[in-house]
């Protein structure tokens, strides 16, 4: 027994020391055909030699040839443990058939063998979905198909069953078991190797449980019970019935025996499995078993305290139920069957009831668990498949798993839901929508729109601005700080939308109070700077011109915040970029220095100031627009009126940037200082 | 289009910007700074490949710089002449530690 351990435990340990062998040959790379090949035929090969070299246990030959095909099969690939299969079953005919090696078990070794290698294939493709299997399946496997194995044996030799009992009682046991483990070590070291291995009895986080595991493992638990009592009720029946078979016989005998004693029949015969003894009161037996001998003194004395009663005790040393009555005053009949005679037949039937059932059950089992992966976890996925395209945004996706009536229902409520939420949504894109248009009116409104100033006529002005969003962080400004100065103002916030657009309308009202309230460009862009810098957690920030012309002299007192240089035009001359003192932008820091200058500007001189969405307007190539454009095209119309020449450069971006989306907002303002205001 | 290249090594970041930073991108390169500003005490912004900053891009380096001047030190570097040109333009090249 033990040697028989340590032995088929070596023959096991060097099936997985192959396996890990072969895996480090297909490690990281692709199997492929001629590597298939390979491994088919050297599991074949060590199915052939566990054939060969199978261990001696009770007078029978144990081996655990189908791990060849199964691990070729379940860790590599299919097409390898069909091949290895063939190789191992189409050789263990040969030899049990020719060969005379085992020959009584060749059919149920050859056929489990060959099979082995197409069920790896099935359950590799179908069940594992080309994955290896757990430790646990993988022992279920192997322990499965030797259970087969045995019950080929039984079916091969239905006119033998004293014999096909010995070979399956002495052989199975060992032989599920050291397959199952053979494929469960091997699972296990390849996921430690693979760096896959997590423990299976480390509590289980649900969320983390595929639905088909754990309908498998209840599905595991639920057949296991079914098996397990299905086994014990038909074992307690059989139990019965060879009681009862064991009384009838024992009962007929002894009537024979009677009769035929009576006759004086010095032979006298009796069914096959029943000993029959006629004994003296001097413990001789006169007829039957070991005859002339005298029974052991213990047993008679348990015979005459049981007479008439069907009792379990020990005859001529057996175990066996015994049967005796007095023939006469000093002479009894005994008549008993051994214990293993009643029950091998009992014991026979229920491993082959227990075989049956374990291979109906695992069918049923694997079936369920592979129509449930289709039916129901497949659909899962597709609707999962389905869901985060509509949670990525793709909100025309539609649910279509239509395949049971829950899954019908549960793609209608996905769809509708969808709709109703894409309804909401365009309810609230409209809203959004006419939010937005309300603020670009706020916000246009806001910029003044008059351009010409009754009994002014001492300057012409005019301005834009094109929001690239619906509202916009570009604003222009103009107004008279007094009756002699108007002051200009061209500015940008960071950023576009509604936050530029609300940081705008601050940095709008700063300013225009500052300068109404007098004092020079520098100090309205500081203190405008201190107050736009107060509660700025966004960090937006503002680019600003400004310029105050004081109309009598055409002195124009000047400062830039971060913004784009102005461009001006002396009297016939060329628009020139102004190359100004920058300071950094507003409310980008707390302290700013501004750089005021001043310009003096003769009747007939222009300023035109802009944002930078003018010079980098882009087209579809991503070229900008550019202020060499900008000044040419400025030039190009240098004859017309400054409140017709704001158009033309809207034209040109327009013409320029082709079918590229506006990409920032773009704001200008010009002015023509035509002659000095005279009072009087 | 905008790709962002951090390298990270103890409390140095070096930040890479590629292509346009404008209000699409901007966003982008918030997000990667807000996730990886902790603890920095020298930021640098590789600007080599930076076609384009817009005043939203301007914003997020401003806000960097505001963090790191409690922090550290920040490094613009490799900026393009358009994109120095901005710099000067609005007044950053003034705040920013430019090589």
């Amino acid at each position: 027994m033990v040697s028989m351990i340590l032995k088929m435990s070596g023959v096991t340990l060097l099936y997985v020391l192959l396996t890990i062998v072969v895996w480090f040959w297909t490690k990281d790379k692709e199997i492929t055909r001629f590597k298939k090949l390979v491994i088919g035929i050297v599991f074949g090969i060590s199915s052939v030699l566990s054939t060969h070299f199978g261990i001696q246990y009770e007078k029978m030959i144990i081996n655990v040839r189908d791990i060849g095909p199964l691990a070729a099969g379940l860790f590599f690939s299919p097409g390898a443990g069909v091949i290895a299969g063939l190789i191992g079953g189409i050789e263990r005919y040969i030899a049990g058939t020719y060969f005379g090696v085992s020959s009584y078990t060749r059919i149920a070794c050859s056929i489990s063998t060959c099979l082995a290698g197409f069920v790896a294939m099935g359950m590799k493709i179908k069940v594992f979905k080309g994955k290896k299997p757990s430790p646990f399946y993988a022992f279920f496997m192997g322990a499965v198909m030797e259970v087969f194995h045995m019950y080929v044996v039984f079916i091969t030799h239905r006119d033998d069953m004293r014999m096909a009992f010995l070979v399956v009682s002495t052989c199975s046991i060992p032989m599920i078991i050291f397959t199952g483990i053979g494929l469960s070590v091997s699972s296990i070291i390849l996921q430690v190797l693979a760096g896959e291995w997590h423990n299976p009895f480390a509590p289980n986080d649900e969320e983390k449980e595929p639905l088909s595991q754990k309908f498998q493992k209840w599905l595991f638990i639920i057949t296991s019970i079914v098996i397990l009592s299905n086994f014990l009720f038909s074992f307690l029946i059989q139990t019965q019935s060879a009681m009862q078979d064991c009384e009838t016989m024992l009962d007929k005998n002894v009537d024979a025996v009677r009769a035929q004693y009576e006759y004086d029949d010095y032979t006298i015969k009796v069914d096959n499995s029943v000993w029959f003894g006629i004994i003296d009161s001097d413990r001789r037996i006169i007829r039957g078993k070991n005859q002339g001998i005298k029974l052991p003194v213990a047993e008679f004395q348990r015979l005459t305290k049981n007479m008439n009663n069907i009792f379990r005790g020990t005859y001529w040393g057996e175990k066996a139920f015994i049967y005796a009555e007095w023939y006469d005053k000093d002479t009894m009949i005994v008549t008993a069957i051994s214990e293993v005679e009643v029950y091998w037949h009992r014991d026979a039937d229920a491993y082959e009831s227990g075989f049956s059932n374990i291979l109906l059950f695992t069918v049923i089992y694997v079936l369920i668990a592979y129509l449930v992966n289709q039916i129901v976890v497949n659909n899962i996925h597709l609707i999962n498949e389905s869901l985060s395209k509509i949670t990525n945004g793709n909100l025309n996706e539609v649910v279509t798993v239509r395949t049971s009536s829950e899954f019908a229902s549960l793609s209608d409520d996905i769809n509708q839901t969808v709709l109703t939420l894409k309804g909401y949504i365009a309810a609230a894109e409209k809203k959004i929508e006419q939010e937005l248009i309300l603020a670009r009116t706020i916000q246009a409104s806001s910029l003044p729109q008059v351009f010409s100033f009754p009994d002014r006529d001492e300057f012409e002005l005019f301005a834009t601005m094109k929001p690239a969003k619906e509202v916009g962080g570009d604003f222009y400004d103009f107004f008279f700080v007094d009756i002699n100065r108007i002051a200009l103002v061209i500015a940008d916030v960071s950023g576009k939308g509604i936050p530029a657009a609300l940081f705008m309308m601050r940095s709008k009202t700063a300013i225009r109070s500052f300068t109404v309230s007098g004092g020079t460009p520098e100090e309205i862009l500081a203190k405008t700077n201190e107050t736009l810098c107060e509660g700025n957690e966004a960090e937006m920030f503002v680019t600003v011109w400004i310029g105050i012309i004081d109309l009598t002299t055409g002195l124009m007192q000047c400062a830039n915040a971060g913004h784009e240089y102005p461009v001006i035009r002396h009297g016939d001359g060329d628009y020139e970029l102004f190359k100004d003192k920058h300071s950094l932008a507003l409310a980008a820091m707390p302290v700013v220095k501004s750089k005021p200058y001043e310009i003096q500007l003769q009747p007939g001189d222009r300023i035109f100031v802009y944002t930078d969405g003018v010079p980098e307007a882009i087209n579809k190539d991503e070229k900008q627009y550019g202020t060499e454009r900008m000044l040419q095209t400025l030039n190009s119309v240098k004859e017309k009126s400054i409140t017709d020449t704001l158009p033309e450069i809207s034209e040109s971006i327009k013409e320029f940037k082709g079918d590229a989306e506006q990409f920032d907002d773009i704001t200008m303002l010009g002015f023509e200082y035509v002659k000095p205001l005279v009072w009087g | 289009m905008l790709n962002i290249n951090k390298v990270k090594e103890g409390s140095k970041l070096t930040i890479a910007i590629e292509g346009r930073l404008d209000t699409t991108t901007a966003p982008q390169l918030e997000n990667v700074i807000n996730e990886e500003i902790e603890g920095v005490t020298d930021l640098t912004f590789d600007l080599k490949a930076l076609d384009y900053i817009s005043s939203a891009g301007l914003r997020v380096l401003l806000s960097s710089q505001k963090i790191m001047n409690k922090q550290g030190n920040m490094v613009v570097k490799n900026s393009s002449e358009e994109v120095l040109e901005i710099f000067e333009v609005t007044g950053f090249s003034d705040i920013f530690t430019i090589e």
